[in-house]
């Protein structure tokens, strides 16, 4: 009877580990923002910029995360405008610095109507609404997206500035957000 | 004698909770979680809807191996059970929603149970991965340990129980089955029918850490026949399976609740027991639109 217990067991054992198992290593892709809200002021100004340290990003999801990346990249740049009002445009820029160096120009854009920067906003991706910079966009892609690990550039800067068409509630934000991908091995 | 049974039942219940915990406990790990919060809440849903289907099928599975309820008088019964889900290439991959300005907009990516993760490139020069699958599995397992108690008028009811506790730091939050079901005795009504026949429900819910919520319905009927020591048992059931998950998207930073319906809602039930006594020995199959095998030891009466 115990013998037969054990054959049991023992299969039901190997039957479990032959039939799932934990992929190790395997990556997680991990999704970090790195954003620029500007609230617009005196009625339709706004000028803002916000650093972020790569690393800092990344050690914000886990403590562990920083040593185990494998790849980067972006994955979108968008510019978004959240709860707009009813009519008017925008025109501005979005530029950036790498590791504090000297600001590059990644978009502008003219007359842009609210309407159009309702959430999730415009992509750089394709967009007749926004000019993108192709060499400031090539630049970037060079120094945020690598293939083997962490990228070269260790923090980045992203800034917004611009003006809108009309005075517009006091709050009111412009958002600039590069989204950026960073693999790490788990 | 008795001694030997005691001694061997404990021997065989740690061995068993041991493979069990292994079995939940790889699935709720911090990591998991980092991994689930990169995902909106479009593409969060292919990624874990394979966990709706396979938990929501296994966690119902292998709550009875007979249809044979005594009108009164006291029976007990302990098993430990196992059970495994087909995992089919289907709940490999899903479409993955791609960012808006892409020329191309949607791309098949690996669901938890799915292969590594690919790259696809926008001629913008942006590109977009999803997360590799975690887990590689032809089945996959759980277990849990279900006692059930009779009989007061050809009724029984059974409640079954599984906790992993929280292991390491940030590695595996707490997972925790339990459930419960009512059987009755038709047969006790049919005079002397050729088979033994009841009908019952049961409810289980699974937390895995505080992200995740499986809760599953059944109502089915069941027929059983034996034969000495052999025994053959069937039933059909109705299923509601859901998953809901609480969680907070990295690309959004606010909190959000989906739910996610598992894949079975009907089920047919087939299997065979061999009762050696103090202990039983039983496995069936589920056929739904996920595949199940349950299988394990029973000791009592």
């Amino acid at each position: 009877m115990k013998k037969l217990l054990m054959i049991v067991l023992m299969a039901g054992s190997l039957l479990v580990g032959s039939a799932c198992r934990l992929v190790d290593p395997f990556l997680i892709a991990l999704n970090l923002p790195l954003s620029v809200s500007a609230t617009v002021s005196g009625g339709n100004f706004w000028n803002e910029s916000k650093t972020y340290s790569i690393v800092d990003q990344i050690t914000s999801v886990s403590p562990t995360y920083a040593t185990k990346v494998k790849a980067t990249r972006i994955s979108d740049i968008l510019l978004s405008m959240p709860n707009p009002p009813a009519t008017g445009t925008v025109s501005g820029s979005i530029t950036y610095q790498l590791n504090g160096g000297t600001a590059d120009t990644l978009a502008t854009f003219t007359n842009v109507p609210f309407d159009s920067l309702r959430s999730p906003g415009i992509s750089l991706a394709q967009s007749s609404l926004v000019h993108r910079n192709v060499a400031g966009l090539s630049n970037l892609l060079t120094a945020m997206q690598n293939a083997t690990g962490l990228p070269l550039t260790a923090t980045i800067t992203v800034q917004t500035a611009g003006t809108t068409s009309v005075a517009v509630p006091a709050g009111t934000q412009i958002v600039a957000t590069i989204d950026y991908q960073v693999d790490v091995s788990i | 004698m008795q001694c030997d049974h005691q001694i061997l039942f404990v021997r065989i219940f740690i061995t068993a909770l041991a493979l069990a915990i292994c079995a939940a406990g790889s699935l709720a790990q911090t990591d998991v979680e980092n991994a689930i919060n990169q995902l909106d809440a479009v593409n969060v849903r292919g990624y874990i809807q394979p966990l709706a289907d396979l938990y929501g099928a296994d966690i119902s599975a292998g709550s009875f191996r007979s249809a044979y309820i005594p009108r009164d008088g006291i029976s007990v019964h302990l098993d430990l059970l196992g059970m495994g889900s087909q995992v089919t290439d289907g709940e490999k991959t899903y479409t993955v929603q791609l960012p808006p300005g892409y020329t191309q907009k949607t791309a098949v990516q690996p669901t938890i149970f799915g292969p590594a993760a690919t790259v696809v490139k926008d001629p913008s020069g942006f590109q977009y991965k999803g997360s590799d699958g975690m887990i590689d599995a032809s089945y996959f397992p759980h277990g849990v340990a279900q006692l059930t108690i009779g009989s007061f008028d050809g009724t029984e009811a059974f409640g079954r129980l599984f906790i992993t506790p929280a292991l390491g730091t940030n590695k595996l939050p707490k997972t925790t089955l339990y459930g419960g079901g009512v059987r009755h005795s038709i047969s006790q009504y049919l005079g002397d029918p050729p088979l033994d026949i009841a009908a019952g429900f049961s409810y289980n819910r699974m937390t895995i850490g505080d992200l995740i919520t499986i809760n599953a319905v059944t109502i089915g009927a069941q027929a059983s026949k034996n034969w000495s020591i052999l025994g053959v048992y069937g039933g059909l059931a109705w299923e509601k399976n859901s998953l809901t998950l609480n969680y907070t998207p990295t690309a959004s930073g606010v909190a959000t609740s989906i739910d996610i319906d598992g894949a079975n809602t009907f089920c047919a039930t087939g299997g065979v027991t061999l009762s050696l006594g103090f202990l039983r020995l039983f496995a069936d199959a589920n056929l739904g639109s996920v595949t199940t095998f349950s299988g394990g030891i029973g000791f009592g009466n």
